[in-house]
């Protein structure tokens, strides 16, 4: 009758509360066991997905070949050719073949232009951000000096038939790269620039995405009550302790638990039934839609 | 009981977590666009020559073959290092030069630019040999670094610190100001008091130091020897573009130079002739000058010039001395 009663909840009261009333604190309903699972698989996915976006990037090699020019002392490949290749601040291998002495050395782009002044160079430059490698020769000394161990580069790697270095930028001055013989015969001119590209994948945005979506499914989960039916206990009636039984109770049945769930009105005649003599209707008790089967011990009494 | 409200245990975690979600997506997408932290901002001036140059230079200084000096020595080292060599190769008890090796302790490197280019270091050779400061300088693109001067830490004097500019240090011209004498001044003015000792007038502002005292002793032994039957004269004068200045920290300069020295004997009267002592008779070719001869001479020195205003004088840092050639008429 009154709303405090623990027996029967109205089913106003029943949405109110995030967890029907007089159940005890702690209890897990079934729906929150899945959230669980759906929030432990939201983190599972995101922290995927995040990794694969960051640290755990696959790698793959990309490589471009320097289109071949005229015969020249010099080759350098010029700042815009190996920038941005890797993001700022990339390695970039440079791999020259030729017969003979090959010489890759890397020193900032003004210092390579000083040293090859005067020289017949081959300029290898990139059109525009992503475009293709253009070769160009300037007209100048067909032999120089031999420039392996000069004071100038940076890094320099010498070999016969074949060299490979591996540059990465280390001040804020762009990098150039000389590729020659020895100064006297043409440089090498299969030069080919060898880089590694790490695309977010798409792999991890899916990750992502769908790891943030459970995440606010089971956050709303935790907001979203729970459909249930009206509550209804059942109980059996009280009475008192001693006297025969006489027979159905006209008046109203008095006693803190023995509420009906229906509206008060004039009492229907029960059926005669030996578990509920007095008549009252069967008050039921019935679990809340998708509750786990297993009770929590500090069940309804 | 009531039905209650939303318990306070149910809406922190959520709401935790949904910062946490979006913390993280915007993590990722800021580690996924790149980053660029690793290269030096560009408002950095650039050196001319990164730590792996400096460290290949100077393997190939220590390292020099003796019969070609002048692939990694020029200027008046390399005038001082040939002259010793000549000289050991008579006297072998001759001293040999210090070798331009050890622990680097300090590089100044200005940024890049033009060439002539140049960087100081400060070598610390072991056993107990005092740091060299050594100028290394590039005439042209084509050319390797050439060690050009090169001078001792006197005792007891500790090289001040130096102004930088994240990896550069700061180069001033030969007539910066703000300074108690330029540095071109700095430098003939110590010229000044090795020739006339306390009379030039920049003797006032120069502190002692063990090099002029061990100069003018010196200069003025050989004169009272000689100079009965023989005129003697010493000058010194700054090399001509040999002088290169350093910002300190303390607003001042560091000014590195070389001096070239002129001792020159000139008999009165006919009939006098001199010998030589082996290690001139060594450079001259010669054992005697009839006519007279010139002993030619580098200094090397490192002064700190302080800022204007500054209560102090200009003081020697480093220095050296070296017999480069003699010239008999």
């Amino acid at each position: 009758m009154s709303g405090d009663d623990a027996a029967v909840v109205p089913p106003v009261a029943a949405r109110r509360g995030g967890r029907p009333a007089g159940r005890g604190r702690g209890a897990l309903p079934r729906a929150g066991l899945q959230r669980r699972w759906v929030a432990a698989l939201a983190v599972v996915l995101l922290l995927g997905g995040a990794a694969l976006a960051t640290v755990a990037r696959p790698a793959r090699e990309v490589s471009a070949t320097a289109p071949a020019v005229g015969p020249a002392p010099l080759l350098v490949l010029d700042a815009s050719a190996l920038e941005g290749l890797d993001g700022p601040g990339g390695a970039v291998t440079v791999r020259a073949t030729g017969s003979g002495p090959v010489l890759v050395a890397a020193g900032t782009a003004a210092d390579v232009a000083a040293w090859a002044e005067g020289a017949a160079t081959t300029t290898v430059a990139r059109t525009g951000a992503g475009g293709a490698l253009v070769a160009a020769t300037s007209e100048g000394e067909p032999q120089v000096l031999d420039p392996a161990g000069s004071d100038l580069w940076t890094a320099q790697a010498a070999g016969t038939g074949s060299a490979e270095l591996s540059t990465r930028p280390t001040t804020g001055a762009p990098l150039a790269v000389l590729v020659a013989a020895d100064g006297a015969t043409p440089a090498p001119t299969a030069v080919e620039l060898v880089w590694t590209e790490r695309p977010v994948p798409v792999l991890a945005w899916v990750l992502l995405g769908g790891g943030a979506l459970l995440a606010l499914l089971a956050a709303r989960g935790l907001r979203r009550p729970a459909r249930r039916e009206p509550v209804v206990v059942a109980l059996p009636q009280t009475r008192p302790a001693t006297g025969p039984v006489t027979g159905p109770v006209t008046g109203p049945v008095t006693g803190p638990e023995s509420v009906t769930a229906r509206s008060p009105g004039p009492e229907t005649p029960a059926h005669e039934d030996p578990a509920r003599p007095d008549g009252a209707e069967p008050v039921l008790l019935r679990r809340p839609r998708g509750s786990e089967r297993r009770r929590d011990r500090r069940s309804l009494r | 009981m009531r039905p209650t409200a939303v318990p306070r245990s149910v809406a922190a975690p959520r709401s935790a977590a949904a910062l946490a979600v979006v913390g993280l997506l915007l993590a990722v997408v800021g580690c996924s666009t790149g980053s660029s932290g690793e290269r030096a901002t560009a408002s950095e001036p650039v050196p001319a020559v990164v730590t792996a140059q400096v460290s290949r230079v100077l393997t190939a200084v220590g390292d020099v073959d003796p019969a070609a000096l002048d692939g990694r020595f020029g200027g008046a080292e390399l005038d001082v290092r040939r002259a010793a060599a000549a000289v050991r190769a008579q006297v072998p008890t001759a001293p040999e030069p210090a070798p331009l090796a050890g622990r680097v302790l300090m590089t100044a490197v200005p940024p890049t630019g033009e060439w002539p280019r140049w960087f100081v270091t400060a070598l610390q050779p072991g056993g107990g040999a005092v740091p060299q400061v050594v100028v290394l300088e590039q005439a042209g693109p084509r050319d390797p670094y050439r060690a050009v001067a090169a001078a001792a830490v006197l005792p007891g004097v500790s090289l001040p610190d130096l102004a930088r500019d994240g990896e550069t240090a700061e180069p001033l011209a030969a007539d910066a100001a703000g300074l108690l004498a330029t540095p071109a001044d700095a430098l003939s003015g110590y010229a000044d008091v090795l020739t006339r000792g306390d009379e030039a007038p920049a003797a006032a502002s120069t502190a002692d130091d063990a090099l002029r005292t061990q100069v003018l002793s010196e200069q003025q032994a050989e004169r009272d020897g000689v100079s009965e039957f023989v005129e003697y004269t010493a000058a010194h004068a700054p090399r001509e573009g040999a002088l290169w200045s350093l910002r300190t920290a303390d607003g001042g300069a560091l000014v590195l130079g070389v001096l070239s020295g002129t001792r020159s004997f000139t008999p009165r009267g006919v009939g006098v002739s001199q010998t030589l002592p082996p290690d001139l008779a060594a450079l001259a070719g010669r054992a005697d000058a009839p006519d007279g001869l010139e002993v030619r001479t580098a200094e090397v020195v490192v002064l700190h010039v302080p800022a204007a205003g500054a209560p102090a004088q200009v003081s020697l840092v480093a220095g050296a001395r070296g017999t480069t050639g003699v010239e008999v008429r």
